[in-house]
């Protein structure tokens, strides 16, 4: 019994030595993230549900028990992102600054405070990627990347900006480093689409919520240069800038005190483009994610004009589902302990702003 | 091809000292300055009589007035010419503004801010050098004087590139990098309103440049101090703003002095590092002192200057109280809003410019993360980031301290610290792609910025 105790403890030392940037997520995570949902009040809606589980959600969201079940969806996107950062040579230090900003982020607040598609698609946008490198890599199935998506769908059609990243990522080690090939991309293509087949049966059934408002009160035609400039537009309204300028929108909440997370996100996703090479691990990750930058917002629109007949303003909430890969390829640019350290000591400031401000303003 | 065409010509023609071994030593600085210039020129040559909504008819106003009386009194009313030009040709993109063109002007009530000049702050030291060159510029045929008062602004900055370019060579750094950086920055909202109208903030960039560059040579062992206490001096009579890169130049100096290998000896640590230390120091201290001292004169002169008037100021009605929001927002908004601010926002308009601030957030934070992989001058990276952070609210506790009122400062006010934001992003640039991306954004900018330069001449014809 004592050798078995004996082997247990020696086993958990294991464990966390492998794992330390998880040793310490984990419970920081838990600990914000619970804080947050048992102080807050409901004065404020979070960010609308899409997706043909959009009802269902809208109606579990005020449930404080599964408030405090969305932590598992942080929880599974922080365990995905450290064998991910890892294996784009990113430094464990840099694993916790990334994994701090993505608790203590804006989006998070809302994503996993209540109970809504934000969570889930965080969680997607971090498996999708994993399970993409993991295929580029040589491991595991395609399938279970087209079996991600379809299963995705059912949070709307935003999650298909895991898979259209996943897509540029294969694409980009195919160009780039000449690994992979047509069959890896022809994967990645057919995941993309079957990210699609939930969204395409809600829109043609008329369930769930559509992610986006009319730019014009109450709908009607654009001319081709408003949409042309609905398209220019929708590069800036989604992803990127839609991520980094996040605020959690709560009366007398200082805004500027989460702008820093936003420099380290597009510094992050800027930097390692601008650094790209070819044969550097995070080369084709960071050309990935620049392009996903450049075309999400565009595909994306054009999809939605697709199955709604409409160009819309698409919600910002919902490139949350980014939010995994920008702090990816960020993590690969911190390059030195005491910047990882700033990052850390702000989000651990940022922490505490967080449930106080879940406090003092949702109420 | 061209970069092939280029390293073949270096090749050849590197160590030549005639015309063709500048070329091909110096060729990025040449097609960065053939190219701005080309570009702001057109630009001011298609520019009406329409004046910028940053303050331009205030410039005009006291440019107009420089030989007659000599400075702007404070509690001074525009002049004619001003009050013609909001009547008669507006402010772009705003319109006509004040009495019907043709009627009576004379009222001074009837135009914004009460028809009241704001120009009293500026002492006359850079509108003698706008109108001297100017109206020279102005006898070029086709040319005319308002369009020579605002060509002074391709000047200033073929003057300030000249410096970023000289930075870059002292960090070892230049190419289509430095080409690429530079002309996103000309093609910004800032070098559109700065370069090619008559405006206070193009000097700003000059002179901010001209500092760096001699901070750095001071920081090298190269140049006396006192270059650098002159320069900030005279930075001072032209705007306040200056106080940033003054600032900046402290921070670097400092983080020099402190990040440099001091030798091991005790006696080294001792006095001798103190008097390093000082020999660092004296200079950017002797500027900031320097600097507030011209505009501390100033004051007390602007107000021996001041003139009665029958009207009471408005103001600009920008004026807030102090608050720790205030504060706080000038934190960010440097860093986020110089290159890229666009007056006013626009939909559609407004998007174009967003990542030219994520090109300056990538460039000043980026530099500082990636420490010390991409550093070829540590003390650069990380005083440029403190200054893009601390530079705005350290301005605005002193405009409180100094004047007792305060306005949210526009980001433009931070200038002065682009060149060191050029300085420490160009070595960041390893990947050709994103080079060439760069280069085609800008010259997207350009043209766009062209195209609407028709437009709004059109439009206020």
């Amino acid at each position: 019994m004592t050798g078995l105790a004996a082997r247990t403890r020696s086993g958990w030392r294991a464990l966390i030595a492998a794992h330390r940037p998880l040793a310490v997520l984990l419970p920081a995570s838990l600990l914000i993230s619970w804080a947050v949902v048992l102080v807050h009040g409901d004065a404020l809606p979070p960010p609308a549900n899409t997706g043909l589980l959009a009802d269902v959600l809208t109606a579990l969201a005020g449930s404080p028990a599964w408030q405090l079940v969305w932590w598992l969806w942080l929880a599974g996107a922080l365990v995905i992102m450290e064998p991910l950062a890892r294996r784009y040579g990113v430094t464990d230090l840099a694993i916790v600054a990334i994994g701090a900003v993505l608790i203590v982020s804006p989006v998070s607040f809302w994503a996993f405070g209540w109970a809504g598609t934000n969570g889930p698609l965080i969680f997607v946008g971090a498996l999708a990627l994993w399970l993409a490198s993991r295929y580029a890599d040589g491991r595991g199935s395609g399938w279970w990347l087209v079996l991600c998506a379809l299963l995705a769908g059912v949070l709307g059609v935003m999650a298909m900006l895991a898979f259209l990243l996943a897509l540029l990522l294969l694409i980009a080690l195919a160009v780039m480093r000449r690994e992979g090939g047509l069959q890896r991309v022809g994967f990645a293509v057919l995941a993309v689409l079957a990210s699609l087949v939930l969204p395409v049966l809600g829109a043609v059934l008329g369930l769930g919520a559509i992610p986006g408002t009319p730019p014009v009160p109450g709908g009607g035609p654009l001319g081709a240069l408003r949409a042309l400039s609905r398209l220019f537009d929708s590069i800036i309204e989604v992803g990127l800038h839609a991520v980094a300028t996040s605020v959690t929108g709560l009366p007398n909440a200082p805004a500027y005190l989460y702008q820093p997370l936003g420099w380290v996100i597009i510094a992050g996703v800027v930097v390692a483009f601008l650094q790209a090479r070819r044969s550097r691990p995070e080369g084709p990750l960071a050309v990935a994610v620049a392009s996903t930058v450049l075309l999400a917002g565009p595909l994306l629109l054009l999809v939605l004009r697709l199955l709604y007949g409409e160009w819309l303003v698409i919600q910002p909430a919902g490139s949350a589902v980014l939010l995994p890969a920008f702090l990816l390829v960020g993590g690969t640019v911190i390059r030195n302990r005491a910047s990882a350290w700033i990052v850390i000591c702000w989000c651990g400031f940022l922490a505490v702003l967080d449930v106080i401000l879940a406090a003092a303003g949702t109420r | 091809m061209t970069g092939l065409a280029i390293r073949t010509f270096h090749a050849a023609y590197a160590d030549d000292p005639g015309f063709r071994g500048l070329l091909a030593r110096h060729w990025p600085l040449l097609v960065t300055l053939l190219v701005a210039a080309g570009y702001t020129a057109t630009l001011t040559l298609l520019h009406t009589w329409s004046v910028s909504p940053i303050d331009e008819v205030v410039y005009i106003d006291y440019l107009d007035k420089l030989w007659r009386q000599g400075v702007i009194h404070d509690g001074e009313y525009l002049g004619e010419l001003a009050r013609n030009l909001y009547a008669c040709h507006g402010v772009i993109p705003f319109g006509r503004m004040g009495p019907v063109c043709g009627t009576d002007l004379g009222d001074p009530s009837d135009f914004p801010f009460g028809g009241f000049s704001s120009g009293a702050g500026y002492p006359p030291v850079q509108f003698w050098i706008v109108r001297v060159v100017g109206d020279a510029l102005g006898l070029i045929p086709g040319v005319g004087q308002l369009a020579g008062w605002r060509l002074v602004g391709t000047l200033w900055l073929a003057g300030g590139l000249v410096f970023c370019y000289l930075i870059s060579r002292l960090l070892r750094v230049t190419g289509w990098a430095f080409v690429a950086v530079a002309l996103a920055i000309v093609a910004s909202p800032l070098g559109y309103w700065s370069f090619s109208f008559v405006s206070t903030d193009a000097p700003m960039f000059f002179l901010g440049a001209l500092l760096l560059w001699l901070a750095m040579r001071h920081a090298r062992g190269a140049r006396s101090g006192w270059w650098l206490v002159a320069v900030s001096a005279l930075g001072a009579t032209f705007k306040p703003t200056i106080i940033v890169a003054v600032g900046l130049v402290l921070v670097y100096l400092v983080l020099h002095w402190a990040l440099a290998p001091h030798g091991s000896g005790r006696g080294v640590r001792g006095a001798q590092r103190v008097r390093s230390l000082l020999r660092q120091l004296w200079p950017p201290l002797l500027s900031i002192v320097a600097a507030m001292a011209v505009q501390f004169a100033w004051r007390r002169i602007q107000t021996m200057l001041q003139v009665p008037s029958e009207t009471t100021s408005p103001g600009q009605g920008v004026e807030v109280p102090l608050s720790l929001d205030l504060i706080g927002n000038q934190f960010t908004s440097f860093l986020g809003g110089t290159i890229r601010m666009v007056v006013p926002e626009a939909e559609g308009v407004t998007s174009a410019f967003i990542p030219l601030g994520w090109l300056v957030i990538a460039g000043v934070v980026g530099a500082v993360l990636l420490l010390p992989r991409v550093s070829p001058d540590r003390a650069l990276s990380i005083s440029v980031l403190v200054a893009f952070i601390v530079a705005a609210p350290v301005l605005t506790l002193a405009l409180v301290l100094a004047t007792g009122g305060i306005f949210p400062l526009p980001p433009r006010y931070g200038i002065a610290l682009v060149p060191g934001m050029l300085a420490v992003t160009v070595p960041l640039l390893r990947n050709r792609w994103a080079v060439r991306a760069l280069l085609v954004y800008g010259v997207l900018l350009m043209a766009a910025w062209i195209a609407i330069s028709v437009v709004f001449a059109r439009w206020f014809a």
